[in-house]
């Protein structure tokens, strides 16, 4: 047999027997509750691909992000029907974005080509050129876990506010926050939609048992909404017993207008007057609020600017009656009453 | 690694390792990457060139035609023509006053109009500005007016301005559209193709309008009689649709180059080139539309573009590139050099395949299936389905395929849909099927980009009409859906209503009729099962 030959087979010999020895020996515990393939050679970057890699360690931030408007943000319906299932390209960038990083903090985003169904993913926010970006990095797990992610410490990437508004300046609201008293207080986005949380953000961890949630709270939780804006009513009659509904509505805490994004979102405050035998006599739109899209030249902006309150007069029909006044949330402005979110409703005899 | 394919991994691996075979196979060749592009601030810089060049046109001394001015508003439509011509004949003096008047909301509609023909007609460049801030107008028939006047002054400089109402339009009458389109004719651009082909649909002195301009674009109105029966009509409107979605790309890439353009037109150019590096994507998509609806003309300012060191500007310059398809083929040296952008090289794949000759493109997008990074091997599978050529695509992507199962299901989807793109229709039913089983996949965005392909592919394979039409056949050229107008049931319900426009027409001028309402599409499983029903038939 050639010399040549002879020193391939034994070389694949070892090869061969290296690699079932790998095969046949346990992995510790430790090691397989880590992403497949990290504790094997390579970096992080090259094995950490997809958000579902970043669970079997932060599975409570990944349960947080996968019901998140993030995680859903290729999938939910409104969009879908509002970007014809994206057939309307320009909604896939921030729908589901490469990472930041890559595309610059603060510059436009560009399109992912695969994994969209993911939406704004871990990746997204949390991938940089070298290595994965943490609040605080993994001093915990790193003596555990000497080949983890090692997340690189950059707090001042992660929690700036140029990671959110590439996209949420494309509806304005970085520019409305900017003229808020939120600004002028020093409160970013974080401060109210990435609350502290209690909760470990990395499994094991000894050091840090509380984490920024990232549930993202905004516009689709209806009690957060409710903590920022105030509503009241009130029916007074004048002397010919005409009745008159005054309503107000305050921007108490939202760091930007309400409600935010053009386009889509409108808040209206309705009203509905019951005669004595609930039968309606009468019903309406009282006040839009909405920053109407940039084709609809014909309308004006009627957000509630944050700090502002509104007061809304509506002319009920004759009493005796019942007024019902209430403050709907639309996740797109033709949306239905059955479809939106009642804020608030208060019902009062006139 | 979990246990089980760790052990099976190790076995595997041991057995190869052990070797049953003898030597190994040399490597195939390999196609090397081009060599990366060298950036720079191209784009900055040729502005400031084009910008030293260009100098701006002050307005000519006032004339004092005061009087004339007052009888634009005349009711006769003679006498206002009278007033035009006299308008006219007082040169370029007049033009102060005519922008004045253009510009002036509280006159009458019909007084404008009279006042943008007459700066159309008074051939100086002073009275491009005024007119194409008037393309902005609030009233639809201002629009018009201004639209055919600049046609009729003739300076270049407005063709990205006019090729923007192809965005901005959602008067239902086609009016402005048709007027737009008939200037643009005039400087050689038919970027308006599409909206001329919906015009068939309007209204019949819009339909009159539209056909006209279609057989002096196109040579023939393929037998649409603007004042047939209804239904007669409706087919031939099918078929001009048709004509757009499948055969309009190959009609622009045969039709001969445009003039140059001018120094002036060529800064606006530039300059809409230069928006790509913004951050609101509004600004963006007008910017991409004008440069997409530009075709040839736009090519050697995009190669700019892709040279830039801006990611921005280079990215959405490969976006509109990959739109454009063969059009943009004198960018391949550029694409090519971008193949090595970490950044942006996925979508250079794609650009590649969409807009480089098969000898350039082939080698390279073989090569990228088997990238590491998923993007770009799902940008090569699409890529191989753009090219379109059966014989040099449909193997490798059957191989790729082979590792089904093991393949990231976007990257499955993408060669089976670029598979079926290359005639292997059943492909399209895989596509489907993984669609609908995978949860890594969107379904109804596959079903979308399946019946896209189809429509396609079954044209040129299928023997006959798809009952699907592509995504994009609202813009000739383009090879997936992209939306550029974004219709909103807001504003076209104002529109259709005159709520923009509250004075009454001139005369002359057609009355607003109201929008159709659209039907609503059907349902995923009902798509889903036309299409198993065309592919099993």
């Amino acid at each position: 047999m050639n010399k040549n030959i002879r020193l391939a087979l034994l070389v694949a010999l070892v090869l061969g027997v290296g690699a079932l020895v790998y095969a046949l020996v346990p992995p510790s515990g430790e090691e397989a509750t880590l992403p497949s393939g990290l504790s094997a050679k390579g970096t992080a970057l090259d094995v950490l691909r997809d958000s579902k890699s970043c669970q079997p360690c932060h599975p409570t931030i990944y349960a947080e992000w996968e019901s998140s408007w993030h995680g859903k943000a290729f999938t939910e319906p409104e969009v879908r029907k509002l970007s014809e299932d994206f057939k309307n390209k320009d909604c896939i960038p921030c729908h589901a974005p490469r990472p930041m990083i890559e595309t610059g903090l603060g510059e436009r985003v560009l399109a992912r080509l695969d994994r969209r169904p993911e939406g704004v993913d871990c990746l997204s926010c949390h991938k940089g050129k070298d290595g994965f970006l943490g609040a605080h990095g993994a001093t915990g797990s790193r003596a555990k876990w000497p080949d983890a992610c090692d997340p690189v410490r950059a707090p001042e990437f992660v929690s700036s506010v140029q990671m959110c508004f590439p996209c949420h300046n494309q509806h304005k609201t970085h520019d409305e926050w900017k003229a808020s008293p939120a600004f002028a207080q020093g409160k970013d986005c974080n401060a109210c939609h990435m609350p502290t949380v209690p909760g470990e953000a990395t499994i094991g961890s000894t050091t840090r048992l509380e984490h920024r949630s990232h549930v993202y709270f905004g516009g689709h939780h209806k009690d957060y909404i409710l903590d920022a804006i105030k509503f009241d009513a009130t029916v007074e009659k004048d002397a010919t017993g005409a009745a008159r509904a005054t309503v107000t509505v305050r921007n108490e805490g939202a760091g930007h207008n309400f409600p935010t994004d053009s386009r889509n979102r409108a808040v209206d405050v309705t009203w509905q007057a019951l005669n004595p035998g609930g039968i309606e006599i009468g019903s309406g739109q009282g006040f839009r609020f909405r920053n109407p899209y940039i084709t609809e030249i014909d309308k004006t902006n009627t957000q509630l600017a944050a700090g502002e309150t509104k007061t809304v007069a509506i002319d009920l029909p004759q009493g005796p009656g019942t007024a019902v006044l209430r403050l709907m949330y639309r996740h797109n402005p033709f949306e239905e009453d059955k479809d939106s979110v009642v804020l608030y409703e208060k019902r009062i005899e006139y | 690694m979990s246990r089980n394919s760790s052990t099976s991994a190790g076995l595997v691996a041991a057995v190869l390792a052990l070797g049953v075979g003898g030597c190994p196979k040399p490597a195939p060749p390999e196609t090397p990457l081009p060599a990366a592009l060298v950036l720079g601030p191209v784009v900055k810089t040729r502005l400031a060139e084009l910008r030293a060049k260009v100098k701006e046109t002050p307005l000519p001394p006032a004339a004092d035609v005061s009087a004339l001015i007052a009888k634009l508003g005349e009711a006769d439509p003679a006498a206002r023509r009278a007033t035009e011509d006299a308008l006219v004949a007082a040169g370029p003096g007049a033009i102060p006053a005519l922008a004045a008047a253009l510009a002036d909301t509280t006159l009458a509609d019909a007084a404008r109009g009279t006042a943008a023909l007459a700066l159309g007609r008074l051939d100086h460049d002073a009275a491009v500005a005024p007119l194409v801030a008037a393309l902005r107008d609030r009233s639809r028939y201002v629009r018009a007016f201004v639209s055919m006047a600049l046609g009729t002054l003739g300076r270049d400089e407005a063709v990205t301005e006019l090729l923007f109402r192809f965005k901005e339009e959602y008067e239902p009458e086609g009016v402005v559209v048709n007027a737009a389109a008939k200037s643009l004719l005039g400087f050689g651009n038919v970027g308006g193709l599409d909206r001329l082909v919906k015009n068939l649909r309007a209204r019949q002195l819009e339909r009159e309008d539209a056909i006209v301009l279609l057989k002096e674009i196109v040579g023939t109105d393929r037998g649409f009689d603007p004042s047939g029966a209804e239904l007669d009509r409706r087919v031939k409107a099918t078929e001009w649709e048709d004509w757009l979605a499948f055969e309009a790309p190959a009609f622009l890439l045969a039709r001969p180059a445009p003039p140059e353009p001018s120094d002036r037109l060529a800064l606006k150019i530039v300059e809409t080139v230069d928006r790509l590096r913004e951050y609101q994507m509004r600004t963006i998509d007008d910017a991409r539309l004008v440069l997409e609806r530009l075709g040839v003309t736009a090519v050697p300012f995009l190669r700019l573009g892709l040279r830039d060191e801006e990611a921005k500007i280079r990215g959405y310059a490969l976006e509109v590139t990959t739109l454009l398809g063969p059009r943009a083929r004198d960018a391949t040296p550029e694409i090519l050099g971008l193949l090595r952008d970490e950044m942006l090289a996925p979508f250079a794949y794609q650009a590649l395949g969409a807009v480089a000759a098969k000898e350039d493109a082939l080698p390279l997008l073989l090569r990228g299936l088997a990238d590491p990074r998923t993007e770009v091997r799902i940008a090569c599978a699409a890529g191989l389905g753009l090219q379109g050529d059966p014989a040099a695509g449909l193997e490798p992507l059957k191989k790729l395929l082979a590792s089904k199962g093991r393949l990231p299901a976007d990257l499955e989807l993408a060669a089976d849909v670029a598979s079926g793109a290359l005639g292997d229709l059943p492909a399209f039913g895989r596509a489907l099927d993984l669609a609908e089983a995978s949860g890594a996949i969107d379904p109804d965005v596959a079903v979308r980009t399946v019946e896209d392909a189809l429509a396609r592919a079954s044209r040129r394979f299928g023997g006959g009409r798809s009952p699907f039409r592509p995504a994009g056949a609202a813009s000739p050229g383009v090879p997936s859906g992209t939306s550029h107008a974004r219709p909103d049931p807001t504003a076209a319900a104002a529109s259709a209503s005159g709520a923009q426009n509250p004075q009454p027409p001139a005369d002359g001028v057609r009355v607003p009729v109201t929008a159709g309402a659209t039907p609503p599409p059907p349902d995923r499983a009902t798509r889903v099962a036309a299409i198993r029903a065309y592919l099993g038939g």
